[in-house]
């Protein structure tokens, strides 16, 4: 892979992001014939639309930036932001919040609060499991992930019997993943500024990342200190997938597919790898919110990780099949 | 110099060590012993890659453990028994990383590329490579993590290599130590040991049986109770002895080595 070719891809990707980016904006429903209208919104619309468009473009790349760090952190291909449990125990912070204030009496502090706490307590607990001689271990790593996981989804399941359903409102659509049209004031500048940390960070340590992927001993040989990168890079993923997922719910395949689809493009070589999948994961859900937003024309029903996940499963699939090796790392 | 002492590592079913060793700048170290007899152990605890419990290496009189990571690059490279193969990154890249540490030098680089002769296939995944050619990618690596006094640990470097590859690295490592460095490296191959190394450590279930000059520790009466095989010296055609094992498997390995040249 010749560079400047990639450094064109990398712009090329850039220009997509920036036409989905209008198109998010200028598609909506005409509120004379109810159909599909392409212009500039009016003003009661156009607040909502461009935050769904911030929204979108930031959870996708920071999606994007924590599935990549965790693929070379584990060395495994597969990995995703699923894997560390993050959704799972969002998803339990929710319902246990639910619950709580079902049983008190006491009003649900919302959903950002006690997803966010779901998340950090899920992600805290694979780390911890998931050590051998103090650092994070690969394999135990990707085992405690799905075990924890697999746990929280079982209590998830728990609580919903037990919450009524009233209560439990949009549960379900924010499980499957949504890009909200309003959010708190305070979350699009931290969000931007998480993925902005991370993504600057990311590059300048894309030299530790490529150092990842080799075995242990060479690893250490060149002095890459692969325990701590590896633990940085897990926590720093889980951050990443922690705050997307307490605003958006979880939204499949973006962390899984859109590092793969950037190493097609730009090769492994992390230092073009992860803005190129940054990049790729804003494209992929906003996207998605534009084909979601002509299918269901802005009534907000359909959850836009309905559509993430049945476009980038075939998609991964064909990758696997006709990369042969490149799906490999 | 480089020191290591009181090497230690207790697990259920191994036990390795107290060993302590040394060897001065200059010198080729051949460590030999039969299967599990801890010679992988040994290099791992050497250049750092495993704890080594109370013990401690040291580099010129300096703790290894601790040096920053840019000294510690630049003290030593390590390449281990199965570096990884399954990479999607160019064989530049891998050459190129391991500078990581150390002060950027395109020049140490292209040396590398151009001494293990990749430069055709500089741009190819490592995992597209064949065995030989992978290990030749990973000792390029080294070459270009090297700084002329360096300590180069190497695992059975030559193993995947063929007979034209193995004299050249031979030579290479030879070169280095000659050139001040120090080369610590594990061979299988008792014959190649004897006639590339300048120190041997022998090792047997963990313990250091021996260290000294090779001319010494390679002798048929010190290995023969370790390896439970017999050996003999035979006189070449240009007049150097081999080392070669006298046990049934005699012949194969007489018709292999007699056919080697000389060095």
């Amino acid at each position: 892979m010749s560079s400047r070719r990639a450094h064109w891809l990398c712009a090329g990707l850039l220009a997509a992001v920036v036409v989905v980016a209008i198109l998010r904006v200028f598609i909506g429903r005409d509120p004379m014939s109810g159909g599909l209208s392409l212009s500039w919104p009016d003003v009661s619309w156009r607040e909502f639309r461009m935050t769904a468009m911030i929204v979108g473009g930031l959870v996708g790349g920071a999606l994007a930036l924590a599935g990549t760090l965790l693929q070379a952190a584990l060395r495994n291909p597969l990995a995703s932001p699923s894997i560390l449990g993050v959704s799972s125990g969002a998803g339990l912070g929710v319902m246990l919040a639910l619950y709580l204030s079902h049983v008190s009496g006491v009003p649900s502090p919302g959903w950002m609060f006690p997803a966010l706490v779901g998340a950090g307590c899920a992600v805290v607990l694979v780390l911890l499991l998931g050590r051998r001689d103090g650092w994070p271990d690969p394999v135990s790593t990707i085992l405690a992930g799905v075990i924890i996981a697999t746990m929280c989804g079982a209590g998830m399941v728990l609580l919903q019997g037990l919450v009524p359903e009233g209560l439990r409102g949009r549960f379900l659509s924010w499980a499957l993943g949504t890009i909200p049209e309003v959010v708190p004031p305070t979350a699009l500048p931290v969000l931007g500024a998480i993925l902005a940390c991370g993504l600057v960070w990311s590059i300048r340590i894309s030299g530790r990342l490529d150092a990842l992927l080799l075995d242990h001993g060479s690893a250490v040989s060149i002095g890459a200190s692969p325990g701590s990168t590896r633990l940085i890079c897990l926590v720093v993923a889980g951050v990443l997938t922690a705050v997307t997922v307490a605003l958006c719910g979880p939204i499949g395949f973006v962390g899984l597919v859109s590092p793969h689809v950037a190493r097609r493009l730009v090769g492994p070589s992390h230092r073009l790898l992860v803005p190129a999948a940054v990049l790729c994961g804003a494209l992929l859900v906003m996207g998605a919110d534009v084909v979601r937003q002509i299918i269901d024309l802005g009534s907000g029903r359909l959850p836009v990780g309905v559509l993430t996940t049945l476009a980038g499963g075939p998609f991964f699939l064909w990758l696997l099949r006709r990369g042969g090796r490149h799906v490999s790392m | 110099m480089f020191r290591c002492d009181d090497l230690e590592i207790r697990r259920d079913t191994f036990q390795f060590g107290p060993l302590s060793a040394q060897v001065e700048a200059g010198d080729i170290v051949v460590v030999i012993g039969p299967n599990a007899s801890g010679k992988s152990t040994l290099l791992e605890m050497a250049a750092g890659v495993l704890k080594v419990g109370e013990g401690v290496v040291r580099i010129s009189g300096q703790p290894l453990g601790a040096c920053d990571l840019a000294a510690r690059a630049a003290l030593l490279a390590f390449l281990p028994q199965q570096p990884a193969r399954d990479l999607e990154l160019s064989v530049e890249r891998l050459v190129s990383l391991g500078r990581l540490r150390l002060a950027s030098a395109p020049a140490a680089i292209e040396h590398a590329i151009e001494v293990f002769e990749l430069g055709a296939i500089r741009h190819r995944a490592v995992s597209t490579l064949s065995a030989g050619q992978a290990q030749r990618v990973h000792l390029a690596r080294v070459w270009a993590q090297r700084e002329a006094s360096s300590i180069l640990v190497l695992d059975e470097p030559t193993a995947p290599l063929d007979q034209r590859w193995s004299d050249q690295v031979w030579a290479l490592l030879a070169s280095h130590a000659r050139g001040g460095g120090i080369v610590i490296v594990s061979v299988h191959d008792l014959a190649v040991a004897a006639d590339v190394g300048d120190q041997a450590w022998l090792l047997d279930l963990g313990k250091l049986v021996i260290a000294g000059p090779v001319v010494d520790v390679i002798q048929p009466d010190v290995i023969e109770p370790v390896f439970g095989a017999q050996f003999e010296w035979v006189v070449r055609r240009d007049g150097s002895e081999w080392l070669v094992s006298s046990g049934p498997s005699a012949h194969k390995r007489d018709s292999v080595h007699l056919g080697h040249g000389s060095r």
